[in-house]
């Protein structure tokens, strides 16, 4: 062999092992972030039980459930259109996932590639794909979930939407790491929910938040009574096991975004603890509020946490 | 010697005509083999033609004349006034579109149409359609516009009244408004002669440039010309308050017409919407009497404000009523009114912040690149994925012989999987789902107005976005999934399109994805690279604005990498399909199980799905839907019908009494004459 060919060969062998670390990274970033939405979701299940009085399961609870429903054999499968659908519903979120700022916690920063438009749209392939499952599946409980689902994204988008905007007007930018750069990470006052007059978008945007989380008082589309009249009656063994793996890494999404724009999220750390306090203020929330029927919840979205959210919009253009 | 040069006996829109009139020819063919290859090979070799002009134009190759040395078609009417039919690589890029779509339309019509209607009319007035089109496109003459305008009206027309599918007087709701748009042009027109002072050739580029001087001098005369001018196009474009014949219109017909006027023949609207709304910025420049909001709002001109929260508004509202229909068709026609409204909007803020924002040219600059491009491109995904639906829903039209309502749809893809899958991308396309053609081209509108600081606009135009969610479920259930409405041996007789049907869907898919993985590529093909060179002056002044083969960024502000977004949705999906496939299996259920969840068949469950789908929220926005134009405009119907009621209630039935009537009214005329 000659030097060319020695040096050719190192090159396409160090560029394999970029791409294989590259890989791994990958990986570990999105193990990682589903890791601790299942974690959030365990602190959930502690959390309401001891509110009602109840010793609740272990912490690790959705691990083993996710285990154990990943591990099960269907009783029934679809057609190709239903495996579509599941796996969009779990893949949508782990590619918003990537282009959050979280991910240069392993070092990457695929989140300089994309802006706030494509997260709001990578934001709805995963409950696309689950919404498709579900027609798919042609029970008729199976729809009118969905339909509920949808009906509630209409309501809970706008206030968020508005109050997010409010940021990109102040800060003059929809690039999420530049965003959160215009904050400080630790001093409460120095993050735009605290700053008059994005506080009041802010507020909007919380309660948009809280529905897009699909906690009470707006989670018709996920609520006990679902489970057999809703989008998760097709849902056993497998499929179930990707909609909550679905729901662990849509949390991480969906917090991690509202905590970049409002709370200064800028390292990887900042943001997970920031994470954490926007889920227990959730939680308590969804633990002490009642439910809402669909059309008191889409009115109730549209109206209050609407106009507050776009009041900030409006005193921020006008500031 | 060039190419073009040895055939200059015809000039590019002559070409582009005659290649649509011998489509027509061919489609009195009466062998449906040889007509469709015959038309297929004019229709794709014309927007081969026109790709080819449209690129090498701008190009420069050595095998075409330069721009300014195309010989125009033209007919001279007056000493002053010559009416001119000439190419530009904007008329081109819009050919292209209307050819593509005439192309896949004419090659799809046999998998929509039914066993007992009779296809001969569409096969002629399409490609007749098209043929107007294109001179409407190329008039470069205000006069030459109007006729051009009300022979493609007319086609249109014959085609609405020949698949007047519903019988709800659609057609005539058509003929009305186009009616009233051509009394308004032909009003138009001659006001402008008068506030000219009757020095006007009618040219479109001279009243971009004189119309600031004739405002100047009659300035409610030349507003009111352009105002009165512009009404047809806003009927075309579906501009509020102009948009109530649509629904109606594009509801009633058949699908393969609708796919037609949806994805081509309603972007002639965004196209003089677009050479309109220059003429309409010379009664601005003037800085006569029309005023601009102030630097919070990029200083844009308050009239172009206006419109475009009309359109913003528009579209929000037109969203919400698609996903509340209950026939497809009807769904399809409200989502297609909403888009054209986005399209509008990028195009009124576009080109209404480049009059106003002159303190910094490099921001206003790039809002315009954003919008003006922003428009073309999603001309062109709402051509392709509006076409794509209309296909789909017209090839379950035909099987389930002619249902287009959701209660007597469903579980179509189970025995159609290509072309479910066709519609499904043409959903995902409009839902704007990253990768697909429609996200390429909504985020640069976005990027518009949200770089242009219209932030109540964008969010009206995002949450229209996302009610457009809800539509495009209830497409995608109420007509592929779900249950059987017509039972299982019913359904066992469902058969897929054929294999040319397939052939079709699969380029249009292919085509959907295309626009959205690789859209600096595309937009700058279809532009004839005009994209390349307006981005590159741009940069080279300073502009933030960058669009590349694969990149959209507005440097500091925004940015969307679509080479890492391809490669990053593909290992998002592949994760999940390997933890999916990793996982337990499961056992196959037959057919007829699947087709209702392994329940009973009850037919209630369909009408209590379909029904009230969103019922809970439909209820609760109904009451706002009370308001409509259309009900102002049936109140002045209503007056007229009154007074025509009551002059008919003079009637004697003698013919004599008239007689004296008019023998009166003319003395009556002449003494004030005298006087």
């Amino acid at each position: 062999m000659n030097t060319a060919t020695v040096a050719g060969a190192a090159s396409a062998g160090a560029k394999f092992l970029g791409a294989l670390v590259l890989t791994l990274k990958v990986l570990v970033y999105l193990i990682l972030m589903v890791a601790i939405g299942l974690f959030l979701m365990g602190i959930y299940r502690k959390f309401s039980a001891r509110v009602q009085y109840r010793v609740g399961p272990p912490i690790w609870q959705p691990y083993i459930d996710v285990i154990k429903l990943l591990s099960k054999k269907d009783a029934a499968t679809k057609n190709w259109v239903f495996d579509l659908g599941a796996v969009m519903g779990f893949g949508g979120p782990l590619i918003l996932l990537l282009f959050l700022p979280l991910d240069s916690i392993v070092g990457l920063n695929f989140h300089t590639k994309g802006d706030l438009i494509l997260i709001l749209y990578l934001a709805v392939v995963g409950p696309l794909g689950f919404a498709l499952a579900a027609s798919v599946g042609a029970s008729p409980w199976g729809a009118i979930g969905v339909g509920r689902a949808l009906s509630m994204m209409l309501g809970y988008e706008l206030p968020f939407i508005l109050g997010i905007l409010a940021v990109v007007a102040k800060d003059g930018t929809i690039m999420l790491h530049k965003v959160a750069a215009a904050q400080s990470i630790w001093n409460p006052a120095g993050w735009h929910y605290f700053q008059w007059p994005l506080i009041l978008a802010a507020i909007g945007a919380h309660i948009g938040l809280q529905g897009m989380l699909s906690e009470k008082p707006f989670e018709q589309s996920v609520a006990p009574h679902e489970i057999g009249s809703g989008i998760m009656v097709e849902f056993g063994g497998r499929y179930l096991g990707m909609m909550l793996l679905m729901k662990a890494a849509s949390l991480m999404a969906e917090l991690g975004l509202f905590a970049i724009f409002f709370l200064g999220a800028t390292t990887p750390l900042d943001t997970i603890i920031k994470i954490f306090i926007l889920y227990i203020i959730a939680i308590s929330f969804d633990a002490v509020l009642g439910r809402f029927r669909p059309d008191q919840a889409f009115v109730v979205l549209w109206k209050w946490p609407t106009i507050i959210a776009l009041l900030g919009l409006l005193l921020t253009v006008f500031a | 010697m060039g190419m073009l040069t040895h055939w200059s006996v015809l000039t590019v829109p002559e070409v582009l005509v005659l290649s649509s009139i011998l489509a027509a020819l061919f489609g009195l063919i009466n062998n449906e083999k040889v007509k469709r290859i015959l038309q297929m090979i004019s229709t794709t070799a014309a927007a081969a033609f026109a790709l080819y002009v449209n690129i090498g134009l701008v190009a420069g190759w050595k095998s075409l004349p330069k721009m300014a040395d195309l010989k125009p078609f033209t007919v001279k009417l007056t000493e002053n006034i010559t009416l001119n039919w000439q190419y530009y690589w904007i008329t081109g890029t819009f050919a292209i579109l209307v050819m593509g779509v005439l192309m896949f339309v004419l090659a799809y019509a046999l998998e929509t149409f039914k066993d007992d209607e009779n296809t001969t009319p569409f096969y002629v007035l399409t490609p007749l359609l098209a043929a107007a089109i294109y001179m409407t496109l190329a008039s470069v003459n205000l006069i030459a516009l109007f006729f051009s305008w009300e022979l493609m009206s007319f086609v249109a027309l014959l085609m609405l009244l020949y698949y007047d599918r519903t019988k709800e007087g659609g057609p005539w709701l058509y003929a009305f408004w186009s009616g009233i748009g051509a009394m308004s042009m032909l009003a138009g027109i001659f006001l402008m002669y008068l506030a000219s002072d009757g020095k006007t050739t009618f040219g479109m580029f001279e009243l971009m440039q004189t119309v600031p001087i004739y405002t100047i001098k009659h300035p409610y005369l030349t507003l009111a010309a352009v105002l009165l001018i512009g009404v047809p196009f806003m009927i075309k474009a579906s501009v509020p308050p102009f948009h109530t014949w649509a629904p109606r219109t594009y509801g009633s017909t058949h699908p393969s017409v609708a796919a037609f006027f949806s994805a081509a023949y309603s972007k002639v609207g965004i196209f003089a919407m677009l050479m309109w709304l220059y003429i309409f910025v010379g009664t601005v420049m003037s800085g006569k009497w029309v005023t601009t909001l102030g630097a919070n709002f990029r200083s844009i001109p308050t009239a172009f404000f206006i419109l475009a929260a009309l359109l913003a508004f528009g579209s929000v509202f037109t969203s919400l009523l698609a996903f509340a229909q209950k026939d497809a068709m009807y769904l399809l026609a409200y989502s297609s009114m909403g888009q054209l409204m986005y399209m509008v909007m990028a195009l009124v803020i576009g080109i209404g912040i480049t009059v106003g924002y002159q303190k910094d040219m490099n921001i206003a600059m790039t809002v315009y690149t954003l919008g003006f491009f922003g428009a073309i491109y999603h001309a062109y995904a709402h051509g392709v994925f509006e076409m794509a639906a209309y296909m789909a829903l017209g090839a379950v039209y035909k099987r389930s012989g002619g249902e287009t309502e959701f209660n007597k749809l469903g579980a179509y893809a189970h025995r159609m999987p290509v072309t479910f899958f066709m519609g499904f991308l043409a959903m995902l396309s409009t839902v704007s789902i990253p990768m697909m053609w429609g996200f390429a081209s909504k985020y640069l509108i976005y990027q518009a107005a949200l770089y242009g600081r219209f932030f109540v606009l964008s969010a009206m135009a995002l949450i229209a976005g996302t009610a457009s969610f809800l539509y495009a479920f209830r497409y995608i259930h109420g007509i592929w999934w779900g249950q059987p409405t017509k039972g299982y041996d019913f359904m066992h007789s469902v058969r897929e399109v054929s294999a040319w049907g397939i052939i079709i869907a699969l380029v249009v898919i292919g085509l959907t994805v295309l626009g959205g993985a690789m859209p600096g590529q595309v937009l700058n093909f279809i532009t004839g690279n005009s994209l390349n060179q307006m981005v590159m002056q741009s940069a080279m002044a300073g502009g933030p604005l960058l669009i590349d083969k694969a990149i959209y960024m507005v440097n500091g502000f925004s940015i969307v990498h679509f080479g890492y977004l391809a490669i990053l949705f593909t290992v998002g999906i592949l994760v999940a399909l390997l933890v999916y496939t990793l996982a337990g299996g499961s056992r196959k259920v037959n057919l007829d199980d699947f087709y209702n969840s392994s329940e009973p068949y009850r037919p209630e469950w369909q009408v209590q799905l379909i029904g009230a789908f969103y019922g809970p929220i439909e209820r609760v926005i109904e009451p706002y839907f009370k308001i409509s134009i259309e009900r102002v405009y049936n109140w002045f119907g209503d007056i007229f019908g009154w007074f025509a009621s009551y002059i008919e209630s003079w009637n004697t039935g003698d013919t004599r009494d008239y007689a004296w009537a008019l023998a009166g009214l003319v003395i009556l005329l002449m003494v004030l004459w005298v006087f």
